[in-house]
């Protein structure tokens, strides 16, 4: 079948075009009965005749009428052969077919990737809106009965209507809604979905004979390069267990719909990025300058010189620098900025505009303090008192230089305690927690807070296991498992090379006493085999653990295996199980512990678009809402829950990056979300490495070569010239036999 | 020629002739008047016929009046007689080319059918001891024998309607005419010929011999063809007499053909009708016995 499709246009609405162009050469065969005709005027009888006269006469009466006669039947024969040939030339049109509604209704799922790497811009025009466009035009050429579905693909994919619509309007108007996230693409997720409402669609009998599948991506790497699909691993860790194979699933989609993907990106996509925001200390206070560093991707094969990276706070410009980055490689910035304001101040890293914009500008939501509220829980009274002068030395000079202040209550007024006012909590030497007091520190720790456990002879190592340890109903919280109690002398500890974070800052310094801290009396502590995250930081001469450290959510929690107060006697010996709290490091090492506890800041912003964000309020916020200001100005309203930890809000449509604010209860609080750094990777995924299944098309041709514009073969005009031809032949047979029946 | 028993006398059939044993040819009205010259042949006595009776009035001759009605009604009748008249009859043939036409079905042309018709109606008067004479004419007349009684005349004829040429056309109009006035003494006038002649003319020539008081019988000869126009392929027609050719299909013409055939038909048959004069179409695959023993039949039906 010769499939060049010849248009003719008459009008713009009449494009015809035949499939079968070969046929069309048997138009020759119309001038079959003229020949037949005049050929057979050549071929006669010879007869003598002697009544000539009288044939002459009824020759000439009838000469007219058996001319016309003879045309007459010879046009409608030729007739009969021209339209016989144009039927079997299969006549196609492109739009009459589709008014008609001749081609075959089909199932249209539109599917467009809303990963932000769409945003990127080209040529005035970004991909989403590119795609959006095509999208459009699809649905517009569609035939009638066409159905459409319209499925954003991201994370998690979103379906714009639960049952297939054929209403084109609709369609269309919802396509020009839809809105970009700031999120990547979860293509498994995706093709489950679109499974789900194929599947639904043919069980519904809607009608349709067809089913297609557009995709309208970028076909970029972060979102298309699944392990599965192309067989090589991917480069961010995938949860693998959560998805079947998508090669798998593809493979099941095309034995039911027509998979098309529609590529709008382009080849080259040169994209810059702020990947990374952090600040090395965990707060800061007006009166010291915070340390801020950033890291900057080129994700293009051009080196970058001189690219000016700024630093905003509360959206102002505060710092600019220039930084130069190799072509696919990263290049860090460092910024010091002194706050004099304290409170939580939107800090950004941003660099200059380029095609693709939401990745340019990173923040986090960065605490100044004036103060750090420390809570120490003294076990005795007392026990707390050598870590609060530790944190504290002078509190009652305002010029103090140490920002923390710490809260001494007793482990009975724990209960009451409310732990989210607390930057840190310390347990001194309590003998044990209550079920109730270990899940409200576990939450607190999860939700990113500090812990540090100082043990002491109070403690009950059975009940600390049980209630904060490993299988505890409510999470474990200890780093570590009391194990039996040592009474060895150790008149050293050991560092471990300097290697954790706590003891970092005392490398080089020997002569802070770190090193010579004695202890007498100590909990041999047992890391269990599966803490993989738990960290020694310090060591006793003999190897034993002296701090251990874990994160335990967003949080962190120090275990310390002795004492921090003197009244800790061991009564073999009578003296204090370690007399670190009176030593020159006690200070600075308690000071590590409280920073290293209270968490990096990045952890603020390390939050990624997409994750829900929540706090718990107090109960008596009960009956109210939270009200949360998005990114791009709406405000979206929550109400609070109530669960066992109190009352709380969660927020999840966190599909913009950028700071939203929540204000509930007379409290206001940011978050900074920010956008997943992979994503801004536009490196594209091979059609090689697509599964055959997927029919690729290029954007600039898609629209034109898609099945929307495709002539339809017209089945009905067909049949049309077909019926009419066989009309012409019985009309044949019935003149020629009257014009006979006439003159014979 | 269907029957060619006699190669000598091809135009004799003795079927034909067989069949016509015991008919004759009569004039159709009653000559009155004696039986004058009254030959003493054997036949003579047979062909006495009593007609009518007539008023005697003074001066008639005493020997015809019927005694017997006298007798019963005292009233002189005299016996009135057919008159056994020397009946001279004159065979007029068309040889023109027209006549030379015979179609694949018919048996033999109407020329042959023509030659057998005048060879069976010589035999016949001169069987019947009467005179026959022959016109072969075609736009002119070819041969002219003139009528006599005598047997050695059949001979003659035979010769002479065996050696026509036909390959001209008909003129029957003038040449009517022409003869009238030739054929000086009263007679059957029977006409051998297929008509294809202007027929106005034809007829006018048939009311001049009707006007000499000849008696006329017109024997239409036809090819069934002629009159059916059976065709069905592309014909090329070509005529006779120069007429042209034409190249037609039959099919789509039939109809007018014939609607043409029956006009010329009809205006034949009703001329001859009202001039009085005998008419009998024949097709030439009409067995020639049949159709002379039943004219003759017919014929004297209704002179008798």
């Amino acid at each position: 079948m010769s499939g060049v499709a010849v248009v003719l246009l008459t009008k713009p609405l009449l494009a015809f075009g035949f499939t079968n162009l070969a046929m069309l050469g048997w138009l020759a065969a119309a001038a079959a009965p003229l020949l037949i005709h005049l050929w057979s005027r050549r071929r006669f009888r010879q007869v003598s005749w002697a009544a000539v006269e009288f044939l002459r006469a009824a020759v000439r009466k009838n000469a007219r009428r058996l001319r016309l006669q003879n045309w007459l039947l010879i046009a409608l024969r030729t007739l009969l052969i021209v339209l016989v040939v144009l039927a079997l030339a299969e006549p196609t049109s492109q739009k009459i077919g589709q008014a008609r509604g001749v081609g075959a209704p089909t199932h249209r799922v539109i599917v467009i990737d809303g990963s932000f790497s769409m945003a990127f811009k080209s040529d005035e025009q970004s991909l989403f809106e590119r795609a959006r466009q095509l999208a459009r035009e699809l649905v517009e050429d569609a035939s009638v009965g066409d159905t459409f579905t319209l499925v954003v693909m991201g994370q998690p994919p979103d379906l714009v209507y639960p049952r297939p619509s054929p209403d084109k309007v609709t369609v269309v108007r919802e396509i020009s809604a839809l809105k970009l996230s700031h999120q990547g693409a979860d293509l498994s997720a995706t093709l489950q979905m679109i499974r789900k409402t194929l599947d639904g669609d043919s069980g519904s009998g809607s009608g349709v004979d067809r089913q297609e599948v557009y995709f309208f991506t970028d076909l970029g790497r972060a979102s298309w390069q699944l392990p599965e699909l192309t067989g090589r691993p991917a480069t961010s860790s995938g949860d693998q267990s959560e998805m079947s194979s998508a090669r798998q699933q593809i493979a099941e989609l095309s034995a039911i719909a027509r998979l098309i993907v529609v590529d709008v990106g382009q080849v080259d996509m040169p994209n810059r990025a702020v990947v990374r925001l952090a600040s090395r200390a965990p707060f800061s206070t007006p009166r010291t300058a915070a340390s801020l560093y950033g890291m900057v991707a080129n994700y293009s094969s051009v080196a970058e010189t001189a690219l000016p990276v700024q630093l905003l706070v509360e959206d102002v410009v505060v710092a600019e620098k220039t930084v130069d980055v190799a072509p696919r490689a990263e290049a860090s910035v460092d910024f010091t900025h002194r706050f004099q304001v304290p409170g939580n101040h939107k800090v950004s890293l941003r660099i200059a505009g380029d095609r693709l914009t939401i990745d340019n500008a990173r923040s986090l939501i960065f605490p100044v303090k004036e103060e750090l509220q420390v809570l120490c829980v003294a076990g005795r009274p007392g026990a707390a008192s050598y870590l609060a002068r530790a944190l504290n030395p002078s509190p009652s000079d305002s010029a103090g230089f140490s920002p923390l202040h710490p809260v001494v209550i007793s482990d009975g007024e724990l209960v009451d305690a409310n732990f989210d006012q607390f930057d840190c909590v310390v347990l001194c030497n309590v003998p044990q927690l209550t079920k109730t007091e270990a899940s409200q520190l576990v939450k607190y720790l999860r939700k990113g807070g500090g812990v540090i456990v100082f043990l002491g002879d109070q403690v009950l190592p059975d009940q600390y296991n049980q209630t904060l340890g490993e299988g505890s109903a409510t999470g474990y919280l200890l780093p570590a498992r009391l194990g039996d109690l040592a009474s060895r002398p150790s008149y050293g500890l050991d560092p471990r090379d300097y290697r954790h974070p706590i003891v970092e800052v005392f490398e080089g310094q020997e002569r802070a006493g770190l090193l010579t801290t004695p202890v007498a009396c100590y909990y041999q502590l047992e890391i269990p085999e599966d803490h993989k995250h738990a960290q020694i930081a310090v060591a006793l001469e003999n190897g034993d653990p002296f701090i251990v450290t874990a994160p335990v959510g967003r949080g962190r929690s120090v275990l310390v295996a002795t004492a921090c107060d003197l009244d800790s006697v061991d009564p073999a010996t009578g003296q204090p199980w370690s007399t670190m709290p009176a030593w020159p490091s006690f200070l600075p090492i308690v000071r590590e512990m409280l920073l290293y506890a209270m968490g990096p800041a990045d952890a603020l912003g390390a939050r990624r678009v997409g994750e829900p964000i929540g706090a718990s309020v107090p109960d008596g916020a009960f009956g109210q809402e939270a009200r949360i200001e998005r990114p791009d100005k709406q405000v979206d309203a929550v109400s609070l829950s109530d669960s066992p930890g109190g009352l709380h809000w969660m927020y999840d449509q966190t599909d913009l990056s950028e700071v939203y604010t929540v204000t509930v209860y007379n409290t206001v609080q940011k978050f900074a979300l920010n956008v997943d750094p992979a994503e801004s990777d536009l490196a594209r995924i091979g059609q090689e490495e697509l599964p055959p299944e997927l029919h690729i098309q290029k954007d600039g041709q898609a629209a034109a070569a898609s099945t929307a514009r495709q002539p339809v073969q017209i089945a009905g005009l067909q049949h049309a010239l077909l019926y009419m031809a066989l009309l012409l032949a019985l009309l044949d047979v019935g003149l020629a036999w009257s014009f006979r029946k006439g003159a014979a | 020629m269907a029957f060619a028993s006699n190669t000598d006398q091809p135009f004799l059939d003795p079927r034909v002739l067989a069949r016509l044993q015991g008919l004759e040819l009569r004039a159709r009205r009653v000559v009155e008047g004696y039986v004058a010259g009254l030959h003493r042949s054997p036949f003579h006595g047979f062909s006495v016929e009593f007609a009518e009776h007539r008023e005697y009035t003074p001066g008639d001759d005493l020997r015809y009046v019927d005694w017997k009605v006298f007798g019963k009604t005292d009233k002189v009748y005299l016996k009135q007689y057919e008159e056994e008249t020397n009946l001279i009859s004159y065979l007029l043939l068309d040889v023109s080319e027209s006549m030379r036409y015979q179609s694949p079905e018919a048996p033999m042309s109407k020329l042959e059918y023509g030659q057998c018709v005048a060879a069976s109606l010589a035999y016949l008067v001169l069987h019947q001891r009467d005179s026959v004479g022959l016109v072969t004419f075609d736009n002119t007349v070819r041969n002219f024998i003139r009528p006599n009684s005598n047997p050695s005349q059949l001979k003659k004829l035979l010769q002479t309607i065996r050696d026509v040429v036909p390959d001209q056309k008909t003129r029957t109009g003038p040449i009517f005419h022409d003869l009238a006035e030739r054929l000086t003494r009263r007679g059957i006038v029977i006409v051998i010929s297929d008509l294809f002649d202007d027929v106005d003319k034809m007829l006018t020539g048939l009311k001049h011999f009707r006007h000499c008081r000849h008696d006329v019988i017109v024997l239409h000869i036809l090819d069934r063809a002629e009159v059916e126009f059976p065709f069905r392929q592309t014909t090329m027609f070509k005529g006779f007499e120069d007429l042209g050719n034409v190249l037609t299909e039959p099919q789509n013409l039939r109809k007018a053909y014939r609607a043409e055939v029956d006009t010329f038909l009809n205006h034949v048959r009703s001329g001859c009708r009202s001039q009085q004069a005998d008419y009998l179409q024949v097709y030439t695959d009409q067995p020639l016995d049949l159709v002379l023993s039943r004219f003759l039949a017919t014929r004297r039906k209704r002179t008798a």
